[in-house]
């Protein structure tokens, strides 16, 4: 890409950015900017619109100018399942973007794992990003029951931007921490067979129960179809 | 009268399956039925073992009270609310105070509420919030999955 064309990027609104940078290729990208109501709305095109439970609206954001949703930590998630959705997500190659912040340093040490986003058909074919223990981010993808992740220990009360990337073909799980690849590339991936379950495509909860529930903030969350380079993600973390 | 935006839980001692049901759909009808902010709607989260729940919603204060617990328990019986007793103890899960009570009807105890950070009156959000979130710590392994 030239200087002109990073240039352009860099004074885009930062969802007109993951517009530019992976066009086609979104299945969905809730902004989570909404100032009220109970629809977070799909902003791809392809009106995956999701169902807010329990969040409140309207707090500072990621930079963008834009606000994002408290999640209690309780009670609250947005449920994106849709058929529509089901139908679009792809467990053999896939990006997930989302941008998570911590209420306080507290949420890092109170022994609850925090879900921040979660896609699952069974229990050998999901894709998840938590706060795992203490002081840990754990990304996991596991197909056709095999099971692998990555962790890294942070304890950021700042927005971070999380990344996953997967791709049967080329044999590898990646995870992206404020744009750059944390761990090595994850390989000998199971096969990812199934359709999404209606209860658990969610951002900030486990389950629709809800359980593990995400105590903070979240920001645009976005679904590829397709494996995003490292290029990407480092382009998609800078608002 | 006032509305406060608070949790309140609930844990089923002796309700069968049926009189559960009344009480947790009577539960679910109170709150309000439009508001622009999801968190002040009437949402819930149920326990691991599905006998117990806590609700969040912008609640009239009337409609929470012991007394209310007991019309919704007369009603399931059938009784007059008055036959119902009820025992209270002060507790702490979050660095303030939670007022849980047990309904008792002809010595059985049928239901234990939690008003969350309740002390003679409702708090603001953040104190009930703090309770929720202390008594959830507590009793993390009655309320969370094993992942």
């Amino acid at each position: 890409m030239n200087a002109s064309k990073l240039l352009l990027l860099s004074n885009l609104e930062y969802y007109l950015k993951i517009k530019q940078l992976f066009g086609s290729s979104i299945i969905a990208h809730w902004p989570l900017w909404e100032p009220g109501g109970s629809v977070a709305y799909d902003i791809s095109g392809n009106r995956r619109n999701g169902a807010a439970t329990g969040i409140d609206w309207g707090y500072p954001g990621i930079g963008d100018g834009h606000t994002t949703p408290y999640f209690d930590g309780a009670t609250d998630y947005v449920n994106v399942y849709s058929a529509s959705l089901a139908a679009a997500f792809n467990g053999s190659e896939g990006t997930v973007l989302i941008w998570p912040k911590v209420f306080n340093a507290g949420v890092w040490t109170d022994t609850f794992h925090h879900y921040i986003c979660y896609f699952i058909v069974d229990a050998n074919n999901y894709i998840k990003v938590m706060k795992y223990n203490t002081d840990t981010l754990l990304w996991v993808y596991v197909a056709g029951g095999v099971y692998k992740d990555v962790a890294l220990a942070v304890t950021p009360t700042v927005f971070m931007c999380l990344g996953m990337t997967w791709n049967k073909a080329n044999d590898r799980f990646r995870a992206f921490y404020n744009g750059l690849q944390t761990g090595v590339d994850k390989t000998g991936l199971g096969t990812w067979a199934g359709i999404l379950s209606a209860n658990q495509a969610l951002l900030g909860a486990y389950n629709v129960t809800p359980a593990l529930v995400w105590y903070g903030y979240l920001a645009d969350g976005v679904l590829l179809n397709r494996e995003a380079t490292p290029a990407e993600m480092l382009k998609a973390a800078q608002v | 009268m006032a509305d406060y935006h608070v949790y309140f839980g609930i844990e089923n001692l002796n309700l069968n399956a049926t009189q559960k049901a009344q009480l947790v759909a009577a539960l679910k009808a109170l709150g309000p039925a439009a508001h622009p902010r999801p968190c002040m709607l009437n949402h819930w989260r149920f326990r691991l073992d599905n006998n117990a729940a806590i609700f969040e919603a912008l609640f009239d204060e009337t409609k929470i009270t012991i007394q209310a617990f007991k019309n919704f328990l007369g009603t399931i019986f059938g009784i007059s609310p008055s036959l119902i007793s009820n025992t209270n103890t002060s507790l702490s899960f979050g660095g303030h105070s939670t007022l849980v009570v047990t309904f008792t009807y002809n010595a059985v105890n049928y239901l234990r509420v939690a008003l969350f950070g309740y002390a003679g009156g409702w708090p603001i959000y953040e104190d009930s919030h703090l309770e929720v979130l202390g008594y959830l710590k507590l009793n993390q392994a009655a309320w969370e999955p094993i992942v």
